[in-house]
């Protein structure tokens, strides 16, 4: 497969929107970038904007934008690699388990995996570290107010501040 | 050679397709923007046009849209390669006129199999005279078939899926039987959802909502758990493959064992088939009258497998008997391995708890050889 080099492409689901745009990330990669305390925006290059009653339709083209980490909902990517750094995306090395999983924000319905050390810890996982997002694994996003629209990736990043549940899942249970 | 087209406004993705396409022998041409791309495609011929969807001029919906309203270029075949790959672009796309959709970062084999399969088509639309706006599809599709109970086709295929899934892919397995999956059954998975929760003509939201996901990774359309009169009709089971290649690489089906309308369709769009067989007579004589009934049903470029599966320890007929039998010695040779036996029985396929163990290994390397092949 051919990779473009220095930047993910993503598609940054807000409350409103979709953007589907590049980001240039570091060597800390996509996950690095998000978690950074040190700052609250994202670079956006190259944007295309939809409003998510019509998500296939582009509205507008931005060369560059700025976006406040704050008001995402999700990011989907469509390869597990463009995360970054495995040490860095997962948290280290030791062996993790999946968790199916079933998170709702205000605007979505997400069912995926989530990567645990050991047991499901909903307060680990919404409040523990310093991580602005949960990634939620070979996910589908579906919208809430209109279900026809779904949403899928490799991974999902989900913004903590916006889960308002999260809930185990039946083994399997789609 | 054919003449294409390409209109992607990406700067690093133009000299990539060219150089890409020219190494398959085609004579590409470039353009950077929607308008520039229309303007090229409306003063000279061009046998196929591979267009990106965001483009800051006109983007490529709108591009497809004016292509197909002008006698013209009303039926040039079209690939989009885009990074979007929601569900909602791929139907978008198809409703403004794409006849192919495949993702970026492209894999080259994909696109020269999807210009290959257009251009074909394109050629028999001239001789009959009738357009050729049928979406292809995207992906490989591996069918493993067993029309004799008990030769390890549900295990082939949950090996096969893993296997391509451990490597990198994005898989499907697909459950077709109609007299009580065993794939779900192997992997432990619920079967609350199945393919009998799918439309008569499922798009590719329905197709989503009807995946379970195993822990591993794997995503399955599986098989409803008790036994129903039929499977899916071909019509439904040709939508619901053409909505998986959108969101997979490769589609693993195990096939129904009896020559419905979905086993057909699966047969018809198979890029592969295996075929199983055991070293036993019964299974040898079907393994014979499947190779005799896939002439006329499968793909002429289908690369059929003959796999001979040892599910006991001793083999009820010798090699050199089923050789002569088959016409020739068979594709693969799975041994006995006594510790499939228990990892099925634990719910824990070879492929996922034991990769190393003789099954998945000699199904990993064959897989491995294959695609040296290609």
């Amino acid at each position: 497969m051919l990779a473009s080099r220095a930047s993910v492409h993503v598609d940054l689901l807000t409350p409103g929107f979709r953007i589907s745009c590049r980001i240039n990330t570091g060597p800390s990669g996509l996950f690095g970038l998000l978690n950074d305390v040190n700052t609250s925006l994202l670079e956006l290059e190259d944007a295309y904007y939809s409003r998510l009653t019509q998500p296939a339709k582009i509205v507008s083209h931005l060369d560059s934008a700025h976006l406040a980490k704050n008001n995402l909902t999700l990011i989907v990517l469509s390869r597990r690699e463009d995360l970054g750094p495995q040490g860095l995306a997962r948290g280290g090395y030791t062996r993790l388990l999946p968790v199916p999983v079933l998170v709702t924000t205000a605007t979505f319905e997400i069912q995926g995996s989530i990567e645990v050390v050991a047991k499901f810890d909903p307060s680990q996982l919404l409040m523990g570290g310093t991580g602005r997002f949960v990634n939620v694994y070979n996910a589908s996003a579906l919208m809430a107010a209109n279900p026809e629209t779904v949403f899928s990736g490799a991974v999902i990043l989900v913004s903590r501040s916006a889960v308002e549940m999260v809930a185990h899942q039946a083994k399997g249970k789609a | 050679m054919a003449k294409i087209l390409i209109v992607d406004d990406d700067p690093d993705m133009r000299p990539l397709m060219r150089l890409t396409l020219a190494k398959l022998g085609h004579q590409p041409s470039l353009a950077a923007t929607g308008t520039e791309g229309l303007r090229m495609a409306e003063s000279e011929p061009f046998d196929l046009m591979v267009l990106d969807l965001m483009m800051p001029d006109i983007d490529g919906y709108e591009v497809m849209r004016r292509l197909r309203a002008n006698p013209a270029t009303k039926n040039l075949p079209i690939i989009v390669l885009t990074a979007r790959t929601q569900a909602a672009d791929y139907d978008s796309a198809i409703e403004s006129g794409a006849d192919a959709y495949l993702p970026k970062p492209f894999d080259p084999d994909a696109l020269n199999r999807r210009i290959g399969e257009l251009l074909k088509r394109a050629e028999a639309a001239k001789d009959t005279g009738t357009p050729a706006a049928v979406p292809a599809l995207d992906g490989l599709v591996t069918v493993v078939l067993g029309f004799r109970g008990g030769v390890g086709a549900t295990t082939c295929a949950v090996t096969m899926a893993g296997t391509l899934l451990r490597q990198g892919s994005r898989v499907c397995l697909v459950d077709l039987a109609p007299s009580g999956g065993h794939v779900a059954l192997q992997l432990r998975l619920s079967t609350g959802v199945t393919w009998r929760n799918l439309p008569a003509a499922p798009d590719t939201t329905a197709v989503a909502q009807a995946l379970v996901r195993h822990d591993s990774g794997l995503v399955v359309l599986a098989a409803p758990s008790q036994p129903v009169r039929q499977g899916p009709s071909a019509d439904s089971f040709r939508h619901t493959l053409e909505a998986l290649q959108i969101f997979f690489t490769q589609v693993v089906i195990d096939a129904a064992p009896l020559l419905d309308g979905a086993t057909e369709a699966a047969i018809a769009a198979a890029d592969q088939i295996m075929v199983m067989c055991t070293p036993e007579v019964g299974a040898v004589h079907s393994t014979i009258g499947t190779l005799q009934a896939l002439g006329g049903l499968r793909r002429p470029q289908a690369r059929v497998i003959v796999v001979l599966n040892q599910v006991t320890p001793e083999a009820n007929l010798p090699a050199s008997a089923i050789e002569k039998a088959l016409g020739g010695p068979p594709d693969l040779v799975i041994p006995y391995d006594r510790q499939q036996a228990l990892a099925l029985a634990h719910g824990t396929p070879l492929i996922f708890s034991q990769p190393g163990a003789l099954l998945p290994a000699t199904v990993g390397n064959f897989v491995s050889q294959l695609r040296q092949k290609v």
